[in-house]
């Protein structure tokens, strides 16, 4: 970890603790709005991003007046960024007309393999960068849509239906034809076919969800507690 | 302002007034149409005969038509013709005959063959000799001289309503017997042509001279627009232009399988179009040439569909689709229709497809139209921009006030039947009014205050127009995200003022007052934030106090013992006005019926004796739900000697301005006055007596004071009891007259905002005796006079056919009487409405009068975009190869309701419709991007349904994109400003600003775009595109398809089986905590499955191993046959009737593969498939 690019492993650590951002940023009008998070201001000539969100999150700011004035700079920036899992550019919108300079900072940011975001005001700048530093560890279940909780019928159908290639129709009549989902997870191809509705296609999408190891590569692994 | 108030008649006069004040338009609009009417001896059709075939053969063997040599035929057949068809007059039209396309010759053979005669002035100058007639047919145009002559036209011939007779217009003394043609080229038809006059003369009520005219004027041009004033029938005009050029196409058989497009017309205006041209005779033979093409069909069926020919009423969406996928190419096409031109977008599929079908068809013509002037005048340059949409160049204006419609729609013979109404508003009503307009001008003024709105223009006044609300929605868009939230909820109030005020017109007083109490009191339940700004306003409180009166008061009991409730509810004032009304029209059709019903039976008219009287009536009541069915007690009727007498059925239309009010009008025709009111009253006490508790305090007049809601159920109760006992007086019922006759009511209400055509249709097919109009609208009021026009024009017709029938003299026989009354309440915001909206009109159409004298563009044919030049600095090689092969754009056909794919094609790509699993766009083969509105992302981010999206688009495509798309009119900006300032301190994922990081950190490899508009788009694509190879579209539609089977190589990069993970999460009792110890223990989610509870209780703790043991194992078979089940038992859940399987299945736990297994249980099951 200390031997990658874009910034020097204290910094990296210290950006568990707190957003880290580098020294000159204490100018950027947005690190007032940044309220509810610790920040953290470093000389670190290592540090290539302009904020740390977090040890895998590298951020940079432009906002397009600046881009405007100073076409090269954003290019060299995204260049030199270097390592990390997330890379965000985050832009802050102050132009009327913003469509010139924003085409090139999209593109700066798809051909430097960055993610963009934009905000049109400090505060909202702000916003997202506290939201990505507290966000770091967190999963995906707020994005995932919620299980809906109701009879154990509902709920198998929808169970059933996560499965691409599996409907509705498809849930219910594999319901009615096996009852259970246990029953469901033993049957095999020759037996789903017999089910109205399901065909070649279907029937391996199922048992390759039933059937197929959830860590295809711990194979071993897995072979040894399921002896259980 | 113009008009405002000062005018002092009101309804039909006062338009009529106010359309002559305006006069004639400094414009030429005074096209000279002329009429000229003839005597034609019968039995001398074989002389037109002769004509036409002689023309003919001239066309056919092109020969150049001596004028002068027919010169003579024309005139005797003119004179012979014209003379035999009696009062049928002929109508001469002039056409400029340098605009009309040549004709392909094999068609013009036998097309509608036009001839006729005609003097070269017009109108001639009525002191004038009798001009020469001159007479050229249609390919042989080349004597016209430069500029209009009046060379061409189309023969018209028949009634207007056979559409193969000649038309009828009135003859204008003083001008000559010109000439006929013959239209059906075949000539062995005149007699046919006369018999069907005969037949149809009352099937349909006749097209109107100016709908004539406007229909050839239309015609006329290849591409024209024609723009009509509000309810003079653009939907018959429509149909007889289909008609007509669905006709000439049907001659030729090469043109007859080219198809004809109708665009811009929703689902059930097709229906209804289609409706009305299958119930027309002069559709007989062409119906099944017109088809509603919808998404039903498929994209096979679409294509075989539109191979055959005719004319299809399309969805553009699909006909995009089609066009780019090569399925239908454009020189195919005959041509176009565009119905409601001004709706029209700029981006929207509808331009799409006219520029396609431009592009590859220059040809073909396009023909728009429009019934509404105010739409093509909002906003700078609307018209221009939509006649460059459609490309077309000429322009025709119907207005009103045209010479032409005047003259057809003159209304002096039947204007005495006119009844306006005018009601003096009450005075409580006129009081809430002014309350209520204090409010909408107090919220309007709070409004202004806003710093980042300019309400410009828009004034209180404005605010009783039908536009208000588009025109303020035009204000806000662009500055909606910068508004605070007084500002929106100031927004919201207005809404609810605006519908306030009119439904203090529509409805009674205890409606209103329910209306007005959930308005108020919406917000209060937790949120005060959503109660109306102005409840706290003196006139807010004046208003509550005076509708609460209206309803009921409570007064202390006169022998002072408690309270007590004093009614003071009023039925609704035009209530008895209507009932009355409808009286006396049954009472005037009864006394009139007698003396004229042998008469009318024979000259067909409206009296049908036919009524089965056995059977039920059953009131159609507009497809509404309430089906009242009249029990007639009419067994006598039958044994009446002369039956066709014994019936009278006074027909009545009501017009109801919307639903509501429609549903209400029927209830009171159904149980009279008195039992619509008290139901009302009885359902609203019931509601506040049981509800009174959960009223929050605080808004004065509405809550309830101590004992008043006793006093209320009190109230409810003794309603109840008055409502049983209550005699139905309803209006329907069937009753006897003096003289023994029967009369049978038939009362249809319609609404206002019911599909447009739809009141055309209603009163072409019922012919009532009455209208009544509950409150005035511009559209209905224009249709009652085109109907009434036409239904003159129908009698007229009516004459000639006794004539031919049988010999006798023909006897003037008065038209059918036909009363309208118009209800209007004086100095209300109805009536100011109704001026308003005439008066946008008019102003709109002098603005498009004056537009189309300056009108100086040209619509240039668009020519085939090409891909913008990236870079000079590339070789000579590369720009050749670039030429070769335009860049591809892969797009989903889901994607064409959007207008993205448009400003693509605009820009140079190639569009390839294509159905893809994954994304929206594939813009290379690495590059995939969906594409998402800020709504939508709003939405998607909230479902969850970007999360799919995501990690498909990350899985299939090394650069996926996420498009988040921003409406140019609505401002650059996903949050309102307001909202970021006062973003919760804790930093949370529930909204769109905490979802974004959440998507980024997860999706690493997913980029966004932020694009402001469509082209900012389509210029990002075309860069992104640079260098990358071209989308492959059958590799982006088959993603799906190997789904299951990732590819050999992406096998071994699998970190992690997700589709079953993703099915892990879903089970009950999963938490994220959970879930990857229990993967990893079971393996697969089968083994799961066949874990015992022991070990799930290890894995998961007990509560959640029990709720995933449960939901395992329990049935979902419907019946749920087995209720004995414990949570340790593994109970299968078999049949009931398979007690061996449920035996075996306790053994395959330990060996779910075991063959025998298997092969019992497919055994078991193979029987039941």
């Amino acid at each position: 970890m200390e031997t990658r690019e874009g910034a020097s492993g204290t910094s990296r650590r210290q950006a568990q603790q707190a957003i880290v951002a580098k020294a000159r940023q204490q100018q950027n009008p947005i690190v007032k709005y940044i309220q509810s998070t610790p920040i953290d201001f470093v000389e670190d000539p290592e540090l290539k991003p302009d904020f740390l969100a977090g040890p895998e999150t590298a951020v940079l700011f432009i906002s397009l007046k600046f881009q405007r004035l100073h076409q090269d700079y954003l290019k060299g920036k995204v260049q030199s960024l270097g390592d990390f899992r997330n890379r965000v550019l985050l832009c802050k919108v102050d132009l009327e007309q913003p469509e010139e300079t924003l085409e090139q900072v999209t593109l700066a940011a798809f051909h430097g393999k960055v993610s963009l975001l934009l905000a049109w005001s400090d505060a909202e700048a702000a916003a997202y960068l506290e939201t990505l530093y507290r966000c770091q560890s967190k999963g995906a279940e707020a994005l995932k849509r919620r299980v809906t909780q109701g009879d154990s019928r509902a709920r198998f159908q929808e169970v059933l239906s996560t499965i691409k290639g599996i409907n509705k129709s498809d849930a219910a009549s594999l319901a009615s034809r096996f009852g259970s989902f246990a029953q469901i997870a033993r049957s095999t191809e020759k037996e789903f076919l017999h089910c109205h509705g399901i065909g070649d296609k279907k029937v391996k999408q199922l048992t390759a969800v039933l059937h197929k190891p959830f860590f295809p590569n711990e194979q071993s692994q897995d072979r040894g507690e399921r002896g259980f | 302002m113009r008009i405002s108030g000062r005018r002092p008649l009101f309804g039909f006069r006062a338009i009529l007034g106010s359309m002559k004040r305006k006069a004639v338009c400094p414009d030429a609009h005074s096209f000279p149409a002329a009429a000229c009417h003839g005597l034609m001896p019968g039995g001398l059709v074989k002389a037109a005969h002769r004509c036409s075939r002689e023309r003919h053969r001239r066309s056919r063997e092109r020969l150049p038509v001596q004028r002068s040599q027919l010169r003579v035929d024309a005139a005797t057949v003119g004179v012979e013709v014209g003379g035999w068809l009696g009062a049928e007059t002929v109508q001469l039209l002039r056409l400029p005959a340098s605009n009309t396309p040549p004709q392909h010759p094999a068609a013009s053979r036998s097309a509608l063959l036009g001839s006729h005669a005609g003097p070269d002035s017009w109108p001639p100058p009525p002191s004038a000799p009798t001009p020469p007639l001159s007479l050229s047919c249609r390919p042989q145009r080349s004597s016209a001289g430069p500029g209009y002559t009046f060379e061409e036209s189309h023969v018209v011939c028949g009634t207007p309503s056979s559409g193969k007779g000649a038309a009828v217009v009135k003859a204008q003394p003083g001008s000559t017997a010109a000439g006929v043609a013959t239209r059906r080229a075949t000539t062995d038809s005149l007699h046919d042509l006369l018999r069907e006059v005969r037949d149809a003369s009352l099937a349909e009520l006749l097209m109107l001279e100016y709908q004539q005219l406007a229909v050839d004027e239309w015609l006329a041009s290849p591409a024209s627009l024609a723009i009509l004033g509000h309810g003079l029938g653009v939907q018959k005009i429509l149909l007889e232009t289909l008609r007509r050029v669905l006709a000439t196409a049907q001659l030729d058989p090469e043109r007859a399988k080219r198809p004809i497009i109708v665009l811009n017309t929703t689902q059930e205006e097709s229906e209804l179009l289609a409706k009305r041209a299958s119930e027309d005779p002069k559709w007989t033979g062409l119906q099944s040439k017109l088809c509603v093409i919808g998404s039903s069909l498929g994209v096979d069926g679409r294509k075989a569909a539109l191979a055959q020919g005719g004319a299809f009423i399309v969805n553009a969406r699909l006909l995009v689709t089609d066009l780019l996928g090569d399925r239908l190419r454009p020189e195919s096409i005959e041509g176009v229709f565009v119905n409601h031109a001004h709706d029209v977008g700029e981006l929207s599929a509808d331009a799409f497809v006219l520029r396609l079908f431009r592009v590859g068809n220059q040809k073909g013509f396009v023909r728009a139209i429009s019934d509404m002037p105010d739409r093509l005048v909002r906003g700078q340059g609307q018209l221009e921009k939509v006649m460059q949409r459609c490309f077309v160049s000429d322009l025709e204006i119907w207005p009103r006030i045209r010479k032409d419609v005047q003259q057809c729609l003159r209304h002096e013979e039947w204007e005495q039947d006119v009844h306006q109404i005018t009601l003096e508003l009450p005075q409580d009503v006129k009081d809430i009014q002014g309350h209520l307009l204090n409010i909408m001008q107090s919220t309007l003024q709070e409004l202004q205050k806003d710093p980042n709105l300019d309400l410009g223009h828009l004034q209180v006044r404005d605010s009783v127009s039908p536009a208000f609300e588009a025109e303020l929605q035009q204000v806000l868009d662009p500055v909606w995200l910068s508004l605070g939230p007084h500002a929106r909820r100031l927004v919201s109030d207005l809404k609810g003022v605006r519908r306030l005020l009119t439904e203090l017109l529509r409805s009674d007083a205890v409606e209103f007052h329910r209306m007005l109490e959930s308005l108020c009191t919406s917000g209060d339940a937790g949120n005060p934030g959503r109660a109306p700004v102005w409840l706290q306003s003196h006139d807010a409180q004046s208003c509550l106090r005076l509708a609460k009166q209206r309803v009921y008061e409570i007064r202390p009991s006169p022998d002072g013992s408690g309270q007590v409730l004093q009614r003071n509810v009023r039925p609704h004032a035009k209530w008895a006005r209507i009932v009355e009304a409808v009286d006396r029209t049954l009472q005037d059709v009864a006394e009139r019926t007698e003396p004229e019903l042998p008469k009318s039976q024979k000259g067909g008219s409206f009296e049908f004796g036919s009524l089965n009287m056995a059977t039920r009536i059953s009131l159609d009541l507009d497809d509404s739900d309430i089906e009242i069915t009249v029990q007639p007690v009419v067994k006598r009727a039958r044994t009446l000697p002369d039956a066709a007498g014994s019936v009278v059925e006074p027909r009545v239309l009501i017009i109801a301005p919307d639903d509501r009010s429609r549903r209400q009008l029927s209830t009171l025709l159904h149980r009279g006055p008195e039992a619509t009111l008290l139901d009302g009253l009885d359902r609203y006490l019931r509601d506040r007596s049981s509800r009174g508790r959960d009223v929050p305090t605080g808004i004065p007049h509405s809550e309830l004071r101590f004992g008043e809601m006793a006093v209320l159920a009190r109230e409810a109760e003794a309603v109840t009891q008055e409502l049983d006992e209550l005699q139905p007086s309803s209006t329907l019922q069937a009753r006897q007259l003096p003289d023994g006759r029967m009369c049978h009511p038939r009362i249809d209400i319609v609404s206002a905002e019911d599909t447009e055509g739809q009141l055309e249709v209603r009163l072409a097919e019922m012919r009532p005796h009455a209208v009544i109009v509950f409150e005035p609208t511009l559209h209905a009021i224009r249709a009652f006079e085109v109907y009434c026009a036409s239904a003159r024009q129908s009698h007229g017709a009516s004459i000639v056919k006794r004539e031919t029938g049988s010999d006798t003299a023909p006897t003037q026989q008065a038209p059918v009487a036909f009363h309208v009354y118009l209800m209007v309440f004086e100095e209300s915001v109805e009536k100011s409405r109704f001026e308003k909206c005439m008066m946008q009109e008019s102003e709109a159409v002098d603005s498009l009068i004056r537009s189309r004298q300056h009108l100086t563009f040209r619509v240039d044919p668009p020519t085939e975009a090409l891909a913008p030049e990236l870079s000079s600095r590339r070789g000579g090689g590369w720009r050749a190869l670039q030429g070769m092969t335009k860049p591809h754009v892969v797009v989903d056909m889901r994607e064409f309701r959007s207008t993205l794919p448009f400003m693509l094609h605009l820009r140079g790509l190639v569009v390839e419709p294509v159905t893809i699993p994954v994304g929206d766009y594939v813009l290379s083969r690495d590059i995939c991007v969906e594409r998402k509105a800020v709504t939508d992302l709003v939405q998607s981010l909230q479902s969850g349904r970007l999360y799919q999206q995501a990690q498909n688009l990350c899985h299939h495509y090394d650069n996926p994109l996420l498009l988040v798309e921003f409406d140019p009119a609505k401002g650059f900006m996903l949050q309102s400003t307001y909202h970021i300032q006062r973003r919760e301190i804790e930093v949370g994922t529930k909204d769109v600003t905490g979802k974004l990081p959440l998507v980024i950190l997860h999706f690493p490899k997913l980029k966004l775009i932020w694009s402001p508009s469509p082209r900012f788009t389509a210029d990002i694509f075309l860069k992104l595109k640079e260098g990358r190879y071209q989308p492959d579209s059958k590799a982006a539609a088959a993603i799906d398809a190997e789904d299951p089977e990732p590819d050999e190589g992406k096998v071994k990069t699998v970190q992690v089986n997700t589709a079953a993970l993703e099915v892990l999460r879903k089970l009950p009792g999963v938490t994220p905590g959970n879930m990857h110890s229990l993967a990893r223990r079971a393996g697969t989610l089968a083994g799961i499955a066949d874990l015992p509870l022991e070990a799930l209780v290890e894995v998961m703790g007990k509560s959640n191993a029990e709720q995933l043991n449960t939901f395992l194992h329990s049935s979902c078979l419907p019946p749920a046959p087995t209720q004995d089940q414990g949570a340790e038992e593994q109970v299968p859940e078999g049949e009931e009737d398979e007690p061996a399987a449920a035996q075996e299945e306790q053994e395959p736990i330990e060996d779910p593969s075991g063959e025998e297994w298997e092969a019992t249980r497919a055994e078991e099951h193979s029987p039941e498939v």
